[in-house]
């Protein structure tokens, strides 16, 4: 429902419902309907380097990034937000560049000794 | 593929389409195999969805990826071609809460809303010891299957921190009272556990003890919140131990 509540205040449930609200099946079978029209192709711009596989294929451009990093996809060049397990225009699994601290479990740049989040060593 | 929708036997990205699981906000999910035999989940994201939320569909990839959990669904791959765009996600066993309550009706015990209460407090303390909060735990994302819960649909979950895009940490509270409103549905369900007063909020309908009432109610924000989910797992085990026995 994020495309419907904005506010993840307005994601708390009522405080004050009974069996009304809990006898019932509420508002779930209201959303979730997939439209026809979707045609499937998605779209990654690509930060200098063609797709080569998938020459139409886009992801939608990141705004911002999960840990504030990058890394870049082998295989298709595309940037993938550190700590992905698989590249997100691709697919290509990004093996051991995907890494997270132990510590606090926040993704971490694979190059770090450190965790720029808590401070912790980034075990190998 | 007929007229654009996905059916069992086409193939997406070498898995093999078995049957659809059911659909969301987000898109739809469909149970699939992979080339070994072994069940997947493929989850495919609406078109529309994807441009709207650009710059925070990454999120529950990247969560994900970072999480190893029995209740928690593994992010096995990503597939992006003329199909569409898909995760791979691990299958996690049962049917949702909201499957058993309303469509099959299930009447839950006391014990059985115990153990689901437990485990899933075990799987939100490991959530929040890893810095994600969920945001959407909900009967429909809650599984169920002979006592083992899973906890699905990582898309609104999001870090806790100052950065954009992160959540600050007092959101635990958010998986909180979703957790307690959860536990109010299988309440509901369970035989006796209501007095019949339909006008009446849950707090003075349920058959509760003073500290089984002020743990649900601390849960649900009311009053002091737990300042953390450890806390929170430990006073529902002690105020809802006799429904053990």
């Amino acid at each position: 429902m994020s495309g419907f509540f904005s506010s993840s205040r307005r994601r708390y449930p009522n405080r004050y419902q009974g069996s009304r609200h809990y006898r019932r099946k509420g508002l779930f079978g209201m959303f979730g309907s997939v439209s026809s029209s979707d045609r499937g192709y998605v779209t990654y711009p690509q930060q200098g380097y063609p797709t080569q596989q998938y020459p139409h294929q886009t992801y939608p451009q990141q705004t911002h990034t999960v840990g504030g990093a990058q890394l870049t996809c082998a295989k298709c060049g595309s940037h993938v937000p550190n700590g992905s397990k698989f590249c997100l225009s691709c697919g290509n699994p990004m093996g051991a560049q995907s890494v997270f601290c132990p510590n606090c479990g926040r993704p971490a740049d694979p190059a770090a000794r450190f965790c720029m989040e808590c401070g912790a060593p980034i075990q190998r | 593929m007929i007229g654009g929708r996905f059916g069992v036997g086409d193939r997406i990205g070498g898995y093999v389409v078995s049957s659809r699981l059911g659909s969301g906000r987000y898109g739809v999910c469909f149970l699939a195999e992979d080339p070994s035999g072994r069940q997947v989940v493929l989850k495919r994201f609406r078109r529309r969805m994807l441009k709207r939320n650009a710059g925070r569909n990454h999120y529950e990839a990247v969560i994900l990826s970072g999480l190893s959990h029995p209740a928690v669904p593994q992010l096995l791959g990503v597939v992006n071609d003329r199909t569409g765009y898909w995760f791979v996600l691990e299958l996690q066993p049962g049917r949702s809460l909201k499957s058993w309550l309303f469509d099959r009706h299930r009447e839950f015990t006391r014990r059985e809303i115990v153990g689901i209460g437990v485990r899933l407090f075990d799987v939100v303390t490991y959530l929040h010891g890893r810095n994600v909060v969920h945001g959407d735990i909900s009967i429909a994302n809650v599984l169920y299957d002979d006592g083992m819960v899973s906890l699905i649909d990582f898309g609104l979950a999001r870090y806790i921190g100052s950065r954009v895009g992160e959540v600050p940490a007092d959101e635990i509270g958010l998986d909180h009272a979703r957790l307690a409103d959860v536990l109010l549905y299988l309440m509901y369900s369970c035989a006796g556990l209501s007095r019949g007063n339909r006008r009446a909020a849950w707090y003075d309908d349920l058959w509760l003890t003073a500290s089984q009432r002020d743990c649900v109610k601390r849960l649900m924000g009311f009053g002091t919140p737990y300042a953390d989910t450890a806390s929170a797992a430990e006073d529902f085990r002690r105020a809802f131990a006799d429904w053990l026995r």
